[in-house]
């Protein structure tokens, strides 16, 4: 008998312990958690990965704002920010959705190819049946391309990015080495740079940041396919092996590092060092995204601010691609998990951040608004305003192809680019991988 | 007490715990692994059977894993005949007795305690191009313009990387093997003594012989640990496949992770799985003899 009523006390003590536990505590008096009608809203709760690590980046310090407001105006929604580096953001993306990724409400994504999985098993939010439909046109035309799938508007797009071959002036003039225009005198001038003793373009393609060797030659495969062809071989995954451009651009990035036009160890260094000698003035030039504009005075490291002039990537004359051709595009953006439980929510909140940040981006001269929303350009560096003018020029795009492919074939790309600018390069080699990837 | 521990249910009670977080840990993981690898799936989309497909693709279609298996087998035979021998040298030396034995053990043994990342770092320096100690020295013995990429030329990247990893347990063996010489009765010692057997002939015949088990604890160790070889290697060239660096770990993780490639990735992964059991397994038979032989004595 006693060890009965032991055994009910215990069990009376277990539950208290846990409802104590449990229970929610009510909102402080005063605290606003209504609807405006005196009626409490319901409490939203919204976890929110991103991928802007570092706190003076201007998507983490825009990221953070509208958060802000938007607990602000909303105050029943409570943000939890979640941030990861790039590339453990992506496996973590991955791993997660191959579950219920019931711990991600809203996500800032890659559209394309790698939205496309996500979208394909359906689990991304057709965010499309969220959002009124003054707000979908207000999308600029051609910014949504990499967000829709089967005609449905999946995810947002914040702003375009461009490549740019940025130039420090004052080496170029010191050296009395012309600005480049074409392939040729580009290769002229790594050769006289390097001659000089200095490093010509600043290229952290090693460690895990190949994307960077992928950009020399997708830079060149614009210039020779063109944009428009090789959008149609990526989208079609067909009409590789028959295109001598793409042999081409092979070849001509293996001259150019044979030229050490990206140092004499482009693989050794990741891309932060490459960055570190163009800011520190060791390197001439650094071909990368729009992104880097503001870097160019902000970053700490930055000794080049005023001396640096942004160029087109460098006509190869007789190839297809167009002086308005570029590479670049609409390809961040943000993005809604399906087994959201707010979707209303989620998708307005995806809504104000995508606004914000390309909104952002544009007046600062990093990317070029998705949204026909008037900006302030008034507060652009010269240089933000050399890249805005090139932007304005440019026609047909293609985005980075790692960003494009689906991930596999993302990365045999990566690894194809690295291996010619390895020693021992082969361009055979290289298109036959090629060859296999895309016919 | 002695009656409790021999009935068979306390026993089975006290086994159970540790044999469930076994089987859940290792077991079920395992033969979910081998069941994906009998599909092609992308972690997203519908499993798709594929049944040997993926594990014919290891061997027929996939030049990068071939040449990390062909990486795999050079550190295996750099751990077994280049680490396990010079670990052996130095614990004979340091059993035998020298004048700070205590602190030459604990220096030997530092950079086993030191993550491998950081000693991947540490050799990035040794061999960088640009920065690395290897060229700094070759300019200053008269060579002002010398550079060579060591870490990314694809003759020299894959043996400096496996310099770095065979270097780094060089002190766990040691500790292991010092551990077992020391156990070995003097009297052996002095009887080979007796006999004629002195220095070199006396390590020969009396030390490895009696060592066999601790030796063969070692050399599965050793070869075990080869294969599941990653860190070093990323923290020294990356992941990437440029410079023919990649071992059967690295490949695993870029297909399954980033490459989606579940259900391929599923089969490298079991792959390794086996060949680290096989191996297990024949190095337990190739030792069994030499066991006896020493148990006996």
């Amino acid at each position: 008998m006693r060890n009965k009523l032991l055994a009910i006390l215990l069990v009376v003590m277990m539950v208290f312990m846990f409802s104590a536990c449990t229970s929610s505590t009510p909102p402080p008096a005063g605290d606003n958690g209504d609807d405006g009608n005196g009626v409490e809203a319901e409490q939203v709760s919204i976890n929110l990965w991103h991928i802007y690590v570092d706190e003076t980046d201007e998507n983490r310090v825009t990221t953070e704002k509208v958060i802000a407001e938007y607990m602000d105006a909303h105050p029943n929604v409570k943000i939890e920010q979640h941030i990861l580096q790039d590339a453990d953001y992506k496996t973590k993306m991955l791993t997660e959705f191959s579950g219920s990724a019931s711990n991600i409400d809203i996500f800032s994504y890659w559209g394309a190819g790698r939205a496309g999985d996500i979208v394909n098993a359906g689990k991304m939010l057709c965010i499309e049946d969220y959002l009124s439909p003054d707000k979908v046109a207000a999308i600029k035309h051609g910014a949504d391309n990499n967000f829709r799938y089967g005609g449905k508007l999946y995810g947002l797009p914040m702003a375009s990015w461009m490549m740019v071959l940025y130039c420090n002036v004052e080496l170029f003039e010191d050296n009395n080495i012309a600005l480049p225009e074409t392939y040729d005198e580009w290769l002229d001038a790594c050769k006289k740079f390097d001659a000089a003793g200095i490093i010509p373009v600043a290229l952290g393609g090693g460690v895990d940041d190949g994307w960077q060797a992928a950009f020399v030659y997708e830079a060149l495969v614009n210039r020779i396919v063109g944009a428009l062809n090789e959008a149609k071989v990526l989208d079609d995954m067909a009409g590789f092996a028959g295109n001598d451009g793409f042999v081409e651009a092979a070849e001509k990035m293996v001259e150019m590092n044979a030229a050490n036009a990206f140092g004499k160890s482009p693989l050794e260094i990741d891309e932060v060092t490459s960055n570190v000698q163009f800011f520190s003035g060791v390197a001439a030039m650094r071909l990368t995204g729009s992104w880097f504009t503001t870097n160019v005075y902000t970053d700490e490291d930055s000794v080049v601010a005023g001396k640096v002039t942004a160029l087109p990537i460098p006509i190869v004359p007789g190839g297809n691609g167009k002086d308005t051709d570029y590479v670049g595009g609409f390809i961040d953006g943000w993005f809604v998990n399906a087994a959201t439980q707010h979707p209303e929510v989620v998708a307005d909140l995806a809504w104000e951040l995508s606004v914000a940040m390309g909104t952002h981006q544009h007046e600062i001269g990093e990317g070029f608004t998705a949204f026909n929303y008037p900006t302030d350009e008034s507060g652009l560096t010269p240089l933000g305003k050399e890249v805005s003018a090139l932007a304005n020029r440019m026609v047909d795009g293609m985005v980075a192809w790692d960003t494009f492919l689906p991930g596999d074939l993302a990365d045999i790309h990566i690894d194809a680019c690295q291996a010619l600018l390895a020693a021992r390069a082969n361009v055979g080699a290289f298109i036959e991988e090629y060859t296999k990837i895309f016919d | 007490m002695d009656r409790l521990l021999s009935n068979k249910w306390t026993i089975a009670a006290f086994v159970a715990p540790a044999l469930l977080i076994f089987l859940g840990v290792v077991i079920v993981p395992l033969f979910i692994t081998g069941y994906y690898s009998l599909f092609d799936y992308n972690g997203l989309s519908k499993m798709e059977f594929a049944g040997v497909e993926n594990y014919k693709r290891l061997f027929t279609n996939d030049p990068l894993f071939l040449q990390s298996l062909k990486n795999m087998s050079i550190l295996i035979f750099g751990s077994v005949f280049v680490q396990i021998p010079i670990a052996f040298l130095i614990a004979n030396k340091l059993a035998k007795g020298v004048p700070g034995e205590k602190a030459f053990r604990t220096i030997y043994f530092i950079p086993v305690v030191i993550a491998a990342t950081i000693i991947g770092k540490l050799f990035y320096y040794i061999f960088s191009a640009d920065v690395g100690m290897v060229n700094a020295l070759v300019r200053a013995l008269g060579v002002p313009d010398f550079h060579f990429n060591w870490l990314t030329n694809p003759g020299t990247a894959f043996l400096c990387v496996a310099f770095a990893a065979i270097w780094q347990y060089i002190g766990y063996h040691m500790l292991i093997l010092y551990a077992g010489i020391k156990s070995i009765s003097t009297d052996y010692f002095e009887a080979a003594m007796i006999d004629g057997a002195t220095g070199a002939k006396a390590t020969w015949h009396v030390t490895v012989p009696l060592l066999a088990p601790v030796i063969k604890v070692c050399v599965v160790l050793a070869a075990v640990g080869s294969v599941k070889t990653y860190d070093i290697v990323v923290s020294m060239v990356g992941s990437g496949t440029h410079s023919g660096t990649q071992v059967p770990a690295i490949l695993l993780w870029r297909n399954l992770f980033k490459g989606r490639l579940v259900g391929y990735g599923s089969a490298q992964a079991f792959f390794l799985v086996s060949v680290c059991l096989i191996m297990s397994y024949l190095i337990n038979r190739m030792f069994k003899k030499s066991e006896e032989n020493a148990s006996m004595s």
